[in-house]
């Protein structure tokens, strides 16, 4: 298996198919549903609580169509199989309780219809939500006090095949018309319903979309896979790449003329179809980890990776339709649901399948890779895969049986649940894909593209550096790192401009403040779940100004939260969905870190008070929503800690290259850093004033003082005092600095430090500011009696005469006077 | 004053002692006189005169004396190897005074400085030591008569373009101070430049230090600071020497060109390189090699000189000067680094600095302009000590002449430079251990002094500055002297520790 590997599939969470009566993925709350014996199991990405549901009133014989759950998980929307109605379970009291009672019901006025089928129900949010049938879309409302569910709004069609919904963009495309060729879309903003121009589909929707809603062929399929349901294929989808909200229309014949073509949203349009990915041989699916169009082959077993970063499509926005070894299944952070489930069994085949694969060359043949490059760091990846011990021992014994990675290969069966997930229905696992940036990034060979490409990743960070540090110790021509250092520092400027935008003292940043405190209040109130997020009274108070939004489609593992802000006032302008979110996503940094700390301390709360295995599981999820840190533009920001950290000492504990080219390269940085005006961190200056001492660059280093470009800073003063051993100047240029900086005490001491009293004393009288105290006179005093040199001593005693003869501490100046010189100084 | 005859160039000569054994071979130890028409007899009359004095001065101190001052010549002599004396002979400025019927000529003997003096001769041997190395070394490799035949070819050429008659701050004070005036530039500016060495560097990997100048003031060096000074010299002095800015109008016609004698010659010429690249500089065209590969008579000629930058660096390297209209870059490339004789080579290291170069000369061009305030106000020299800058600003406004002021600031220069050189020895003289103290306290010197045409000029010396302060206010006194210095030195030492 010393096969590079480009698309892993992440925490599974595993479970025994054959013991659920009904199961489906809720995409919104990036969770599972399991139905058993009248109870709900929910355990999903975004909350790591694992929490089970009874459904008292649910009889064991019903067959149920939709469970549906609210973003606040207080309602739960269920339509029973063949019912016209929906029913709506409330869960009563805290969010702890276990037990959901049926509290209303809703009857569509077009139930009696023929035909009439409930399609499925979709959240706006926690209070309202979209009952789409196969003749209405139904926009409702929750009445709490009334008890009542009040319809907003109905939109009425000849015919509904079906619906994609983009919850982060409350956006609702329909099927319509016959062939359901005919898209209509709806977008629900807080005032208002906004509809899309309709869009006749250049190919009709895939057969099978139809066949989903189609009652018998549904009928066909629960008899072939029992009860479950919505484990279909799409072929109709909303994703968002970067900042644009697309249509992707899934066009699978089966046959040999396979593709996929992708529709823009704007605010006002769905544009004619600006993409068209042909050339696939069998049915395919597709899945978005952090802005990349990843596309399955599920027959050639292969996944390609689209980079659409704009609108138009440059060549190298495709950047490489590559071939994929078969995907591993890292079971590291695997959670078990059924201890008794023999997942290992079901996957035999799957290893079996891929020795075969291995054999199989073919694959190979798009591939453009530096096979060398990559199989390094496939072999370290390798080695930190297998060198993490298993912790869920206990768990299952069965367990230490199996690998800790598993490949598998794609499989027909496989539900892909947008952005990232699948759903086996048969060996029982939810997981999602996660790309590996090092590899991935490695099949590029154009430095320029590589380096832009892993700008715009989520979790690229660490990859980034990784590449610097290693371009660095490659001895990279320094026009390409010159180049890299301009991107990372436009990009931190960028960032910069942004925080002060959002530091700004306006209305947002309050309503920020407020968001923050209501963070850490409900985390507090509900302490087993820190990362439970109240939606309710925020989404009811203020539609205008503020949002919090579960990011859910944004980037990578779609297991990320990203804190949105949404500033009314800003200037209309022709903005697209996606500008709504991400436009103003700022994270900052130190909040997070803050969070992460609190979340530490609740985790340690949470060992002590319930440690048992289940926790441990959660935590390891939780371990996986980590914020990456990005631009207003969705760009990895690198600072100056990060790159000194992580680059630059490193490179020079490595010592792989000369001192001279790391200066060269710093300067390179620091030239950068000053192009975009941003503040040089002094461990910088340090690192290049050590390197030029060190290579006794003097008059480099008088340079740099002389033209500023290090800047005036105590640290850096005391840092050039120190080396006037081994170049006297210094200590004046350090002089000089401390003296720009107004630090006169400091002065004073560096030069009684060095013997140069005399200096000092003038220093004193001619500077107007500083005031001749005890302690400065004491120190002069002391070390004129260590210098041992009368004359200068004769004169400094002669100096402090009148403080000599007033204080007693002084006594011993006196004393020494009068021994050395025989005189006394009183007279 | 203005009858008054400058100082001019009396002679020169380089003599070594331990080359006569025997009075019959007592010319022997002349290696070289100049001018050549010089009798014998005289020769070794002068000769005689410095080699008593020096041996007759080590008698009262255990330095040797540097200098000789007459009515009519001012003598300095400086041995920079063991053995070798260079000495300079200057004949001092004079008027003529009617005596009677009779003219008499009036030596002015204290308008000369020694400090000059001195450091033209350190200069000359600087440069010498560049292209030839030591005097020593040319005798053990080759012979006397080698050294003798080198010398006959440099000195002529390299006297004849220092100019003796004292008559401005550059040829006084300034040569005196020894100093590299910098360009002042922005610090995105000089990272720009600094980043487009490295990139040099590291593309190039035989180019191992490099030199930027802006006509005559430096903006880049990556040597060390005494290194630096001597290449800066060599550049201002000789390869610059005749180079007007490009502010001024003549530029690029002045200077017919000059033939150059030998062309093929493959012997090393020093005359030969500097006229060469004289040529060169003048020629209007905006970028091209000075010396590496350049085009001469439509041919492109290939030729690097070799030179050494220091007397502490042994290192030999290999010289090559690029203009950019008045933007001069030098790169030293490592002896003996390959592909130099092929043109792409040239081209290759055209393409890389071509465009930065240009664009970096420009951004110099603009920028020039700006002066700061201060600079408006008061006229002063200033040097640094540390980094060896100099810079001077004379208010164009100014009511003095500066013929006048020349004189009284040669002399303060020459009493507080002189200042310096003393300290070391005094402080080994436990006899003077008051004295040393004295001198330590009196450290910052100053010395202010007022001319019969009410020019007052404050010579101040601390531990890292030196600078001259020209006051032009009549009917002042000391004490307000004292208050505009006060004023002076907190407005440009605000940013700098000055004790």
């Amino acid at each position: 298996m010393e096969k590079e590997i480009h698309v892993k599939l992440e925490s599974p969470i595993i479970f025994d198919p054959n013991e659920y009566q009904w199961f489906k993925f809720d995409e919104i709350l990036q969770q599972i549903i399991l139905l058993k014996n009248k109870t709900l199991k929910c355990i999903g990405y975004l909350f790591e609580k694992n929490e089970a549901i009874k459904l008292s009133q649910i009889n064991i014989n019903d067959y149920i169509q939709e469970i549906s759950i609210s973003p606040n998980r207080k309602y739960l929307a269920i339509v029973r199989n063949n019912n016209t109605e929906f029913e709506l379970f409330l869960r009563k009291g805290k969010l702890k309780t276990k037990e959901a009672k049926k509290t209303l019901t809703y009857k569509s006025k077009f139930a009696n219809k023929n035909n009439f089928t409930i399609l499925s129900i979709k959240w706006l949010d926690n209070l309202q939500l979209l009952l789409i049938t196969n003749y209405t879309l139904e926009h409702l409302f929750i009445e709490e006090d009334k008890k009542n569910i009040k319809r907003i709004n109905i939109f009425k069609h000849s015919q509904i095949h079906g619906a994609s919904y983009s919850f982060e963009n409350k956006l609702i495309l329909l099927s319509t018309e016959l062939n359901g060729k005919q898209i209509r879309g709806y977008q629900f903003r807080p005032t208002q319903v906004v509809k899309l121009p309709k869009i006749e589909l250049k190919y009709p929707i895939f057969e099978e979309t139809k066949k989903v809603n189609n009652e018998r062929a549904h009928r066909e399929m629960k008899k072939r896979i029992r009860k479950r349901i919505g484990i279909v294929n799409k072929s109709l989808l909303l994703i968002r790449l970067y900042n644009n909200l697309y249509c992707a229309q899934l066009v699978q014949s089966g046959l040999e003329n396979n593709f996929l073509l992708l529709y823009k949203i704007t605010k006002e349009e769905i544009t004619k179809p600006f993409l068209e990915i042909p050339a696939l041989q069998s049915n395919f699916a597709i899945s978005v980890v952090d802005n990349l169009l990843l596309l399955h082959d599920l027959e050639s077993q292969r996944t390609m990776f689209y980079d659409i970063r704009d609108d138009t499509v440059k060549p190298e926005s495709i950047i490489f339709p590559l071939s994929i070894k078969p995907i591993t299944l890292s079971l590291e952070k695997a959670f078990f649901l059924d201890k008794n489930h023999k997942l290992n069994e079901n996957l035999n085949e799957n290893l079996n399948e891929n020795e075969n694969l291995d054999e199989n060359e073919n694959l190979d043949e798009n591939e453009n890779l530096n096979e060398n490059e990559i199989e390094d760091e496939n072999q370290n990846q390798n080695q930190n895969q297998i060198g993490i011990g298993n912790e869920n021992e206990n768990e299952n014994e069965n367990e230490n049986e199996l690998k800790k990675k598993l490949f598998l290969l794609h499989k027909k069966a496989w539900a892909h649940f947008l952005p990232n997930y699948i759903l086996d229905p048969f060996t029982g696992f939810i997981s999602f894909y996660d790309i590996d940036l090092n590899t991935v990034a490695s099949c590029i060979r154009d430095k320029f593209h590589r380096i832009k490409f892993l700008f715009q990743r989520a979790d690229s960070k660490f990859v980034l550096l990784k590449f610097l540090k290693i371009s660095i110790e490659e001895n990279e021509k320094l026009e390409i790192l010159s180049y890299c250092f301009d991107i990372i520092n436009h990009i931190r400027n960028l960032a910069g401009k942004a925080q002060v935008k959002d530091k700004s003292p306006n209305k947002p940043n309050k309503q920020k403040k407020k968001k923050k405190g209501k963070k850490k209040e409900n985390q507090n109130q509900n302490k087993k779940n820190p990362f439970l997020l109240d939606l309710t009274p925020k989404f009811k108070r203020t539609h205008s100004s503020l949002q919090l939004n579960q990011d859910l489609e944004n980037n990578g593992k779609g297991n990320q939260m990203h804190s949105s802000l949404e500033l009314s006032k800003e200037t209309p302008k022709k903005k697209q969905y996606g500008d709504i979110e991400t436009e103003f996503i700022i994270l900052n940094f130190e909040e997070n870190q803050e969070k992460t700390e609190e979340d530490q301390k609740e985790k340690e709360d949470q060992k002590e008070n319930n440690k048992n295995e289940m926790e441990i599981a959660n935590e390891r999820l939780k371990n996986i929503l980590q914020f990456p840190q990005k631009s207003a533009q969705g760009y990895i920001v690198l600072h100056q800690e990060d790159l000194y950290k992580h680059v630059f000492l490193e490179v020079q504990e490595n010592q792989l290259i000369e001192d001279r080219y790391l200066i060269s390269v710093l300067t390179e940085y620091i030239r950068s850093l000053n192009f975009y005006h941003i503040p040089i961190q002094h461990f910088l200056f340090s690192m290049i004033i050590e390197l030029l001492v060190k290579n006794n660059k003097f008059s480099q280093l008088y340079q740099f003082v002389q033209f500023h470009i290090i800047d005036d800073s105590n640290y850096v003063a005391y840092q050039l005092a120190a080396l006037d051993k081994k170049y006297p100047p210094a200590l004046y240029i350090a002089i000089d600095m401390l003296k720009r900086n107004n630090d006169f005490e400091s002065i004073i001491q560096l030069l009684i430090s060095r013997n140069m009293v005399i200096q000092a004393l003038r220093f004193i009288e001619k500077t107007p500011n500083i005031i001749l105290n005890d302690p400065i006179i004491e120190s002069i005093l002391e070390t004129t009696l260590v210098m041992n040199d009368p004359i200068k001593m004769f004169s400094i005693i002669q100096y402090f005469k009148i403080y000599i003869l007033k204080y007693e501490k002084f006594k011993k100046y006196l004393d020494h006077f009068e021994r050395i010189f025989g005189i006394s100084l009183k007279n | 004053m203005q009858d008054l005859n400058l100082s001019k160039f009396h002679s020169f000569f380089i003599y070594n002692s331990t080359f006569s054994k025997s009075e019959e071979t007592e010319t022997d130890k002349i290696i070289f006189y100049y001018p050549e028409t010089t009798t014998l007899k005289e020769q070794l009359q002068n000769v005689g005169l410095i080699e008593a004095l020096t041996a007759y001065s080590l008698s009262f101190s255990n330095k040797k004396c540097n200098s000789l001052h007459l009515e009519k010549n001012r003598y300095v002599f400086f041995e920079p190897e063991k053995d070798y004396w260079l000495v300079l002979i200057i004949s001092n400025p004079f008027t003529y005074k009617m005596k009677g019927n009779e003219k008499i000529q009036k030596f002015k003997f204290n308008l000369l400085s020694d400090q000059t003096l001195l450091q033209i001769l350190k200069n000359s041997y600087r440069i010498f030591y560049m292209f030839y190395q030591t005097f020593n070394d040319l005798v053990q490799k080759n012979s006397v008569l080698y050294l003798k035949s080198i010398l006959a070819q440099f000195f002529p050429f390299y006297l004849s373009n220092i100019d003796f008659s004292y008559s401005s701050i550059e040829n006084t004070v300034w040569t005196a101070l020894d100093g590299i005036q910098f360009c002042s530039v922005h610090k995105n500016l000089y990272l720009r430049i600094k980043c487009l060495m490295n990139q040099v560097k590291s593309n190039f990997p035989y180019v191992k230090n490099s030199m930027l100048l802006f006509e005559k003031n430096l903006v880049w060096s990556s040597f060390e600071t005494e290194e630096t000074r001597n290449l800066y010299h060599f550049m201002c002095s000789q390869v610059l020497g005749q180079y007007k800015s490009t502010k001024s109008k003549e530029f690029g016609k002045e200077k017919p060109t000059v033939k150059l004698e030998n062309k093929e010659s493959t012997v090393f010429s020093y005359q030969n390189l500097i006229l060469g690249i004289q040529n060169l500089v003048a020629d209007i065209k905006e970028e091209h090699f000075l010396t590496g590969a350049t085009l001469i008579e439509n041919k492109v000629v290939i030729k690097i000189p070799t030179i050494f930058v220091s007397e502490s660096n042994t290192q030999k390297y290999q010289l090559i000067i690029y203009k950019s209209r008045n933007l001069f870059l030098l790169l030293f490339l490592e002896n003996e680094a390959p592909n130099l004789n092929e043109i792409s080579f040239y081209q290759k290291l055209s393409t890389l600095i071509r465009k930065e170069m240009q664009s970096i000369c420009e951004l110099l061009n603009n920028g020039q302009d700006e002066d700061e305030k201060i600079d408006q106000v008061f006229n002063y020299i200033y040097f640094n000590s540390i980094n060896l800058s100099v810079k001077q600003c004379l208010n164009e406004k100014r009511n003095f002449s500066l013929t006048d002021v020349i004189p009284q600031l040669v002399a303060v220069s020459d009493e507080l430079l002189r200042k310096k050189s003393q300290i070391p020895d005094e402080i080994d003289n436990p006899k003077t251990q008051y004295l040393r103290f004295i001198i330590e306290r009196e450290i910052p010197f100053e010395i202010i002094s007022q001319s019969k045409k009410s020019v007052w000029i404050v010579g101040k010396k601390t531990s890292n500055h030196v600078f001259f302060l020209i006051f032009d206010q009549k009917n002042v006194n000391l004490n307000s002297i004292e208050e505009e210095m006060e004023k002076f030195s907190s407005a440009l030492f605000k940013d700098y520790f000055f004790d």
